[in-house]
Formats: C-alpha cells, sequence, structure tokens
C-alpha cells in the first residue's frame, strides 16, 4: 500500500511545523531596551574670556573642561573659549600647571569672565607639575 | 625707516571709522582704537542719555563708520530702528553685551529713571563698576579687530594699557572706599543708577528721587523717602549733575540730612577716569563727615 503523494509530501514537514512556534519567538525577539543613561543637563555652549596670571615662568598651563582643553604657553596670558554649562550653573574644570626644574613654590592665578556672568577666580599653587580641581558656581535662576 | 614711515602714514589714511553713541563708549573705542580709528562721536558730552534719540543729520554723519558703538542694555531703545537704517557694510556692537545684568528691584522701581527701567528691567548704568568697563574694553578691542584684522596687534596691546589702567583705577576706588567705615557705606542718591557701583564696592543703596528730568516725584513718596532717611539716620544725600535737585533739597531738609556735591550718574562726560574718580571723592568726603 502506498501513500497518497499529498500525504507523502506533508509528513517531512510536521517536525518543521512544530518547530514554527519556538522558531518565531527567536526571529521575532523583542528589541532589547537598554536602560535609559542618566542625562546631565547641560545649557547652551557659552563664551568666556580665560585670563591667567603666575608668579614665576610657567612652562604650560592647561585649563580642561570635560573633554576640551586649552593649553597657554609661557608667552600666552588670555584665551577664549567656548564652553557648556550646567543648568544647575556648575562648572567642574581642572588647571594642569607645569614649572621648570628648579622653579620654588609658585601660584597661578586663572580669571574665568564668562559672558553675562560675573567673573570667578581661582589661585593654584604649586611646583614640577600639579593638577587641581576647581569648581565655579553661577547663579542662572537670577 | 622710508617703509616704517609709509607704513604709519597708510595706517592713519587708512583708519577704520567708526561711530559712537554713548561719550563714556567714545572714551573707550578712543583708548584701545587709538590713531588707528575715527570716531564719529554722536553721544556728545552732556547728551541725556535717556532721552537721546539721532536725528536724520546724526544717521547721516554715521553713513561711513563700519562699527556703530553704543552701550547697550536697553538704555538705546532706537537701536531697532537704527538697524533698520544702516548699509550692509555696518554693524552696531553693544559694548555692555557681556556684562553681568541688574535687574531693576520693586524697591527702586518706583525711582526708576525712565519708564524703559522699570521693575524687572535692566539696569543700563553698567559702568559704575570698573571691572565691567574692562570688559567692555575687549569687546570694543574684539569688534576693531575683526572689522581691521591689520590693525589687531595695536588693538590688543591698547587693550592691555586700557585695561591695565581700569585695573589701577579699581584699586584705588576699593583703598579710597576702604576709608568709610563699613556702617556709613550707605549711597542714598536720586536714582536708580548707582546700583552696580553699590553692588561691587559694598554700599547699601537707597534711591530718593526719580530722574525724570522734571523730577517728578509724589507726595507720598516723598513722605516715605524722609521716613527712610530719618529711621535709617542718614547723614548725607547725593543729588545728580543730571538730576533735578529740588524735591532731593526738601527731603534733605526735612529729615535732617546734608547734601553732598553731585554725582555723574549717566556717563554724559568726555573721561570715564576723571568720572569714577570724581564720583568716589564726591562719595568718601560725603560719607566720612
Amino acid at each position: 500500500m502506498t501513500r497518497s503523494p499529498l500525504l507523502s509530501t506533508l509528513i517531512p514537514l510536521v517536525p518543521l511545523a512544530a518547530m514554527a512556534w519556538p522558531l518565531h519567538h527567536v526571529i521575532h525577539q523583542e528589541t532589547f531596551q537598554q536602560a535609559p543613561e542618566v542625562e546631565v543637563k547641560s545649557g547652551p555652549t557659552r563664551r568666556a574670556d580665560v585670563f591667567i596670571r603666575a608668579a614665576h615662568p610657567f612652562t604650560e598651563v592647561k585649563v580642561i573642561i570635560g573633554e576640551a582643553s586649552w593649553s597657554f604657553s609661557p608667552d600666552e596670558d588670555y584665551k577664549e573659549i567656548y564652553f557648556p554649562l550646567a543648568d544647575s550653573g556648575d562648572l567642574l574644570l581642572a588647571v594642569n600647571a607645569t614649572w621648570p626644574e628648579g622653579t620654588p613654590e609658585s601660584a597661578i592665578f586663572i580669571e574665568f569672565t564668562p559672558d553675562e556672568l560675573e567673573n570667578r577666580s581661582h589661585t593654584v599653587w604649586g611646583f614640577g607639575e600639579i593638577t587641581e580641581e576647581v569648581t565655579f558656581q553661577w547663579n542662572l535662576m537670577k | 625707516m622710508k617703509a616704517l614711515l609709509f607704513a604709519l602714514l597708510t595706517l592713519t589714511a587708512h583708519g577704520l571709522d567708526v561711530a559712537s553713541l554713548h561719550p563714556l563708549v567714545t572714551d573707550m573705542v578712543n583708548q584701545v582704537g587709538g590713531d588707528r580709528v575715527s570716531i564719529v562721536q554722536v553721544g556728545k558730552p552732556g547728551m541725556d542719555v535717556h532721552q537721546f534719540q539721532p536725528k536724520p543729520s546724526d544717521v547721516r554723519s554715521m553713513a561711513k563708520a563700519r562699527i556703530i558703538f553704543a552701550s547697550g542694555k536697553g538704555l538705546e531703545p532706537y537701536l531697532g530702528d537704527l538697524k533698520d537704517s544702516l548699509q550692509a557694510h555696518q554693524i552696531i556692537v553693544e559694548v555692555g553685551r557681556t556684562i553681568p545684568s541688574q535687574k531693576v528691584s520693586a524697591e527702586d522701581q518706583i525711582y526708576s529713571c525712565c519708564p524703559n527701567h522699570a521693575l524687572g528691567g535692566i539696569d543700563p548704568h553698567w559702568w559704575h563698576n570698573v571691572r565691567y568697563m574692562e570688559r567692555a574694553a575687549r569687546v570694543i578691542e574684539k569688534a576693531l579687530a575683526e572689522a581691521d584684522p591689520a590693525g589687531k596687534a595695536i588693538y590688543a596691546a591698547n587693550s592691555k594699557a586700557a585695561v591695565a589702567r581700569l585695573l589701577q583705577l579699581d584699586r584705588w576706588v576699593k583703598g579710597q572706599v576702604a576709608t568709610i567705615p563699613r556702617a556709613k557705606r550707605h549711597l542714598v542718591s536720586s536714582h536708580a543708577a548707582f546700583g552696580y557701583f553699590c553692588k561691587a564696592y559694598g554700599f547699601k543703596a537707597t534711591f530718593v528721587q526719580g530722574l525724570s528730568a522734571e523730577g517728578e516725584v509724589s507726595a507720598a513718596q516723598v513722605a516715605e523717602s524722609i521716613k527712610t532717611l530719618r529711621a535709617e539716620r542718614i547723614p548725607v544725600v547725593f543729588p545728580e549733575v543730571s538730576a533735578n535737585p529740588k524735591v532731593l533739597g526738601q527731603i534733605a531738609k526735612q529729615s535732617g540730612a546734608t547734601i553732598a556735591q553731585p554725582l555723574i550718574a549717566d556717563g554724559s562726560v568726555a573721561s570715564y577716569q576723571n568720572m569714577i574718580m570724581s564720583n568716589v571723592k564726591n562719595i568718601v568726603t560725603g560719607l566720612r563727615q
């Protein structure tokens, strides 16, 4: 007794049909939902004049804000910079200063003058090489 | 030597034409621009800075100016109209634009100088803080250098020298103020023009009279001012060069205060340094009595 051609064709498809439902789940997996990043609210970019005054000749002074940095060579005392200011009004910046060998403990005075905001300044003391972090704060609600 | 002479002559011949709408701004543009800049002074010493409107002849006189310098912070409410009448090569630079604004507070507003400077408005008298004039000098330097890149080094050197003078002036002001006992650092003047000065140099401010040139102050306001002066035992009040002294005189007489030498509020003078020194000398003399 021979099977009908239709039955002969359908029988091998049975295991495939049985796997269809699990396969559908594997192929149509829901897109992986990444946990949302906590976004630091940053305001618009601002312009500022940055001035430095040094008690002794230095090798280099770097002002670092986030990923950006501005380097002052020994004959420079001014730079115009653009930086993002968080809505909180807090600005964390790092100052890296290097002095030539043999320079006694010295000071670098940094004055930060953003447009439409009050001046902020800080003095970094050190010798050899030093990196110091400083937070400037403005009340942006005024 | 000949080449140097030729270069100097060329620089003078091709100096940058600018215009200024405020006398103090003119002074600073002169200091930063030096001989390289030719200034049309539209706002002249003695002008009423709050009421001034450029006439058609003023606009014509500025036709050659590449830059028109204004004080900014709303002092020149006509700037919008003026912009419309400018040619393509002309720009307006508000030198006060980078300066932190102080608002006219609720206590000051009934005494504000004109309707443009009412409650919540920006106080336009920024020049009374000497450190702010440094910022103005840098704005001027940048604007001149952008319009005339060949003169960049000259403007930078002039600006540096001007800023050094201003730093020295600021130190002088602080030194003078230090001679006034702290408890006496209370500046009572006619109109709300000294907010920036008071904040910068640690004074309490009271403004007892409106500037409006006619000095229109209601009887209730006068009575309130007399009450305040008596309550706070204010020994001296400061009139202003450009304000009507009658009401202040009446307030002083009835409160028992003396009247000091007048202050220059609106900067309608030729020399910034002289204005600051005159004001500070009068304040120190008045408050040390």
